[in-house]
């Protein structure tokens, strides 16, 4: 390793090269790289280096580090996320700590854990070319290597798809091919694949594989679920080489990987961590507990809830037909099935959120746990949390105890850790008091130790006599369970042991527990997944591309014809150059539009009803001449000239604004917007990172008021209750804290696509042409003429 | 970080249309008056942001943004021209934060910036309008001024205190002042 260097900025624009490196070829080279965060946990001290081409696996349990140091690498510690960082690192003869994310992008790619930030901006291709306009490449290149990523991904069919319409895999191989496109020597992964089944699993391995096969990429990839990330061919499936951290951060073993797991296999095991399944089953004994198999035996409690010949859907459209299932007491009941083929809908049924389309839910009332914890939050502390379900301050403290977070008690429920949030959101409906409880992916997204906590818990009640039913993708949760149904081509089949399921590699695949298609096969792209978030027509989205003449026009030259419009208006006091005006723009609008003049009137309702408060109030509250003194309330002759010259001036730039806003599609007028009109790339692109946030929005406040409706007490009807404004607002509260989350994801992302301040190329540049110089003098002599007649 | 506001405000204002769209429809022929007793929610992104970044000139530029927003993919029938009302919400909501070089987070603070950011606007809109020479024109001000400070202003102390509460908040410069010691502790050993 490189002799003493301690201190990173001691030796400014020495280390550009493998001059000054020991191992010639490394990408990253760390000497004594320790990160310290705000909570006092730390990673590291890590000395190494990860050489070009080189696989390696980051492995460890949760909260010793990973994605800290992998994040570190990425310049977004501490630019992004506030912590002490000591020691030396390069990646690529870049500085990422002292130069941030934006210098680290130029050899950085990286992938995280959730789909809905894989992808920047609403439309795919946008987003893959984006690292590439940023790197000003020449644009008559992007096109074709915007294609190319998008191919190696396996997704070269999704380019011109909006990024709302995809489904997770799908959305992550998107964000592979924009990790991947502009050539990064070192690529980022973080969980890639934690949200997905195991067929998304399968596609997206294959994207990582199709990415890196050319050799010179080096990868570190964290995962928890090694199994599926390896496929068949087990270890041999995972990155050559392993960095193992224990959980305290330091630094266990680093080496080739079946040594590491075959040395410290017990140790990591034992801290926490998931390995491979054939490891498992060597290490077994230590915690076999669990299914109430054959000794402990007993036979089932007594029914509790039941959904009988039940059809099971939304909207009218039956995602399951002909449901039969049986909750019973003392009995924990996994649901599997993949992705999108109707899990929680059967969990929304079961918990009276949805009445089915057909048939009967019957039985005893039933608690619903939500995928993600935060989503079902209502209370500012986490006792406050166990308080709001209705239990008495002893109930909460023992609790409490049992959650173990006594210590936590006073703190935001927003603050405790994945596994933390997990435990809380069971106890609070556990506390609630219903005979059965339902939870959704329960164990995902944790370590083997915070999984296994949350399995005990409803095992526990279980064993106090509720029903629990969960549903899962892993095999570690299904063995866990008593007996499991599988869903599949809208149908709920079983129920069954557990083990009989876990024998049957057909079954499982047909519940996407392991991946359909052969390991070698093309992973052709998939039409939209019905899990994926339909695209939502409450938003103004401009459902349908904007249509006319107009439409052919420069965004630029049409806003900037509105300002100056808007300027004339607002200087005009007489009604009758602004009806003029009026009629005309009603004309050009619907000429350059191609918009009828009944549908043109429609859109304008709520400028009329405006505009006509507008006149009523001038004619009522402005001094002056009174035409018809004998009327009971006061109107004068200057108002209704003045409010009658008001309201058409509202009327004019209000069917201004909605002209151009149906001619122009408001991506590419942000996009063109910094162009022309010298909106900074940074601010023109977050905005449009907002604007896919927003696509996104509409299901999440949908997840958010339905989990907190299953928190409130059920009406006395056995019902669901409705949401107050109070909830309301908790609600928004919840949204506006998840959207901060996403931000900052998002903020990340697009540094790390290289958006800055610095010089970029436009893809699919606008060149301002001779029509549009013809309609700025067209409306500007209309306008003058205007003006002079009257 | 100013590119987390830009996402962030898009999300607020698209909440705000939503519930003005319903209000103004509501409201019908009054639409006119009623908008001053809503106008502070307009102004909550600029206090928000201010608090949250502490950085000079990042309340104007989150109006400004949101007022893009508004124009370029809501619609907005105000038109182009709304760019220069936010440019004056923000500089008044920004004004009294300041005054206070960044230092003074208080509710004075805040309610302050909440009458600034909806007076200073008030003139310029009242000229579009044609609002001067009304007899509404006091109240109108008035009610314009109260809801500024309360929903301008106050609200946006209460949100923001209820933010930093949740953590979401600890990697910008509120969090770093937040904390108890304001910087990052010795490593734990376990």
């Amino acid at each position: 390793m490189a002799a003493s260097r301690s201190d990173v900025s001691a030796e400014p624009g020495l280390l550009g090269g493998s001059a000054t490196t020991s191992d010639a070829g490394a990408i990253v080279e760390a000497v004594d790289l320790e990160v310290v965060l705000p909570s006092g946990d730390g990673v590291g001290p890590w000395s190494g280096s990860i050489r070009a081409g080189e696989q390696v696996l980051l492995l460890g349990p949760s909260g010793s580090g990973k994605s800290t140091l992998l994040r570190t690498l990425a310049g977004a510690i501490p630019s992004h996320q506030r912590a002490r960082v000591t020691g030396s690192v390069r990646v690529g003869g870049i500085d990422p700590v002292a130069d941030g994310a934006l210098a680290a992008a130029q050899v950085v790619g990286h992938l995280g854990q959730d789909p809905a930030d894989g992808v920047c901006l609403p439309q795919i291709e946008d987003d893959t070319a984006l690292p590439l306009e940023s790197r000003c490449t020449p644009p008559e290149e992007i096109g074709a290597r915007v294609q190319g990523a998008l191919e190696q991904a396996g997704i070269g069919a999704l380019a011109d798809r909006a990024a709302g319409t995809l489904s997770g895999g799908e959305l992550q191989r998107a964000g592979l091919a924009a990790a991947h496109v502009a050539r990064p020597r070192l690529l980022l992964l973080d969980e890639p694949t934690a949200m997905l089944d195991a067929d998304g699993v399968r596609a997206v391995r294959a994207a990582v594989d199709a990415a890196t096969a050319s050799g010179d990429v080096a990868t570190l990839l964290i995962e928890h679920r090694l199994d599926d990330w390896a496929g068949e061919r087990g270890v041999a499936g995972l990155p050559a080489r392993t960095i193992a951290l224990a959980a305290d951060g330091r630094i266990l073993a680093d080496g080739p990987t079946p040594q590491v797991l075959a040395e410290h296999g017990d140790a990591l095991r034992d801290a926490g961590c998931w390995l491979p399944r054939e490891l498992e089953q060597a290490h077994r004994p230590a915690h076999a507990r669990s299914s109430r198999d054959a000794q402990t035996g007993g036979a089932p409690g007594p029914v509790l809830l039941t959904a009988r010949d039940a059809d099971l859907g939304h909207a009218g459209r039956t995602v399951l037909e002909s449901v039969e299932l049986e909750a019973r007491a003392g009995e924990v009941l996994a649901v599997v099935g993949r992705n999108g083929t109707g899990k929680s809908t059967l969990l929304g049924a079961l918990s009276r959120l949805d009445p089915p389309l057909r048939g009967t839910i019957e039985g005893a009332a039933a608690g619903l746990v939500f995928q993600r914890p935060e989503a079902q939050f209502l209370a500012s502390t986490v006792e406050d949390e166990l308080e709001a379900s209705g239990a008495s301050p002893a109930e909460v403290a023992q609790m409490l105890a049992r959650l173990g977070l006594a210590a936590q008690a006073g703190a935001s429920p927003f603050r405790l850790s994945g596994g933390q949030q997990r435990r809380l959101s069971i106890g609070a409906m556990l506390l609630s008091d219903r005979p059965v409880l339902l939870a959704d992916e329960p164990g995902y997204g944790l370590d083997r130790a915070a999984q296994r906590t949350v399995l005990d818990l409803l095992r526990e009640a279980a064993e106090a006599g509720r029903g629990v039913v969960m549903t899962t993708h892993d095999l570690h949760s299904l063995e866990a369970a008593d007996a499991a149904v599988v869903i599949a081509e809208g149908r709920v089949h079983g129920p069954m042991p557990p083990q009989a399921l876990l024998e049957d590699p057909d079954l499982q695949r047909q519940a996407g527990l392991l991946a359909r298609q052969a390991p070698d096969a093309e992973t052709p792209p998939t039409p939209p997944a019905p899990d994926a978030p339909a695209p939502d027509s409450s938003l103004p989205v401009a459902s349908v591309g904007p249509r006319g003449a107009l439409a052919r026009r420069d965004p630029t030259v049409l806003l900037g014809l509105l300002t100056a419009l808007s300027i004339v208006c607002i200087a005009l006091t007489e009604p009758l150059p602004l009806l003029l005006m009026y009629l005309l723009l009603s004309g050009g609008a619907m000429i350059g539009c191609r918009i009828g003049p009944v549908a043109l009137l429609r859109a304008q309702l709520p400028f009329v009803v405006f505009a006509s408060g507008v006149l009523m109030v001038n004619m009522l509250s402005r001094p002056g001449h009174e035409p018809w003194p004998d009327l009971p309330v006061r109107i004068t002759q200057e108002g209704i000239v003045l409010g009658t010259a008001l309201a058409l001036r509202a009327l004019v730039i209000g069917l201004g604004a909605l002209t151009v806003a149906r001619a122009t599609d408001p991506r590419r007028t942000m996009v063109i917007l910094q162009q022309h009109a010298r909106l900074p790339a940074r601010y023109a692109y977050a905005l449009l990172a907002g604007r896919r946030l927003l696509d996104d929005l509409s299901r999440r406040w949908e997840t958010i008021t339905r989990a907190h409706r299953v928190r409130l007490p059920l009406t006395s009807q056995g019902e669901v209750a409705r949401l107050r404004p109070r909830h309301l607002a908790r609600c928004a509260f919840s949204l506006l804290v998840d959207a901060l989350r996403s931000a900052e994801r998002i903020a990340l992302a697009l540094e790390l696509r290289g958006l800055g301040d610095g010089d970029r190329t436009f893809w699919k540049p606008s060149t301002l042409g001779r029509s549009d110089l013809l309609l700025v003098v067209g409306v500007g002599l209309v306008v003058a003429l205007v003006l002079v007649v009257t | 970080m100013v590119v987390v506001l830009g996402v962030v405000f898009g999300f607020l204002y698209w909440v705000f249309v939503q519930a003005w769209n319903l209000l103004a429809i509501a409201m019908g022929p009054a639409g006119d008056l009623a908008q001053h007793v809503l106008f502070g929610s307009w102004l909550l992104v600029g206090p928000v942001a201010v608090a949250i970044l502490r950085r000079p000139g990042v309340g104007v530029i989150a109006e400004m943004l949101a007022a893009i927003i508004e124009v370029v993919f809501l619609g907005s029938p105000v038109g182009p021209l709304l760019v220069l009302s936010g440019a004056l919400q923000g500089i008044g909501s920004e004004l009294p934060f300041a005054l206070t070089r960044y230092r003074r987070f208080g509710w004075g603070v805040f309610a302050a910036s909440g009458a600034l950011g909806a007076g200073l606007v008030f003139f310029w809109t009242a000229y579009r309008f044609g609002w001067y020479g009304q007899d509404l024109f006091t109240l109108r001000l008035i009610v314009q001024v109260l809801s500024g400070i309360v929903l301008g202003g106050l609200l946006a102390k209460v949100i923001v205190r209820a933010l930093d509460r949740t953590g979401v908040l600890a990697n910008f410069a509120i969090g770093a002042t937040s904390s108890s010691d304001g910087g990052i502790p010795e490593r734990r050993v376990r």
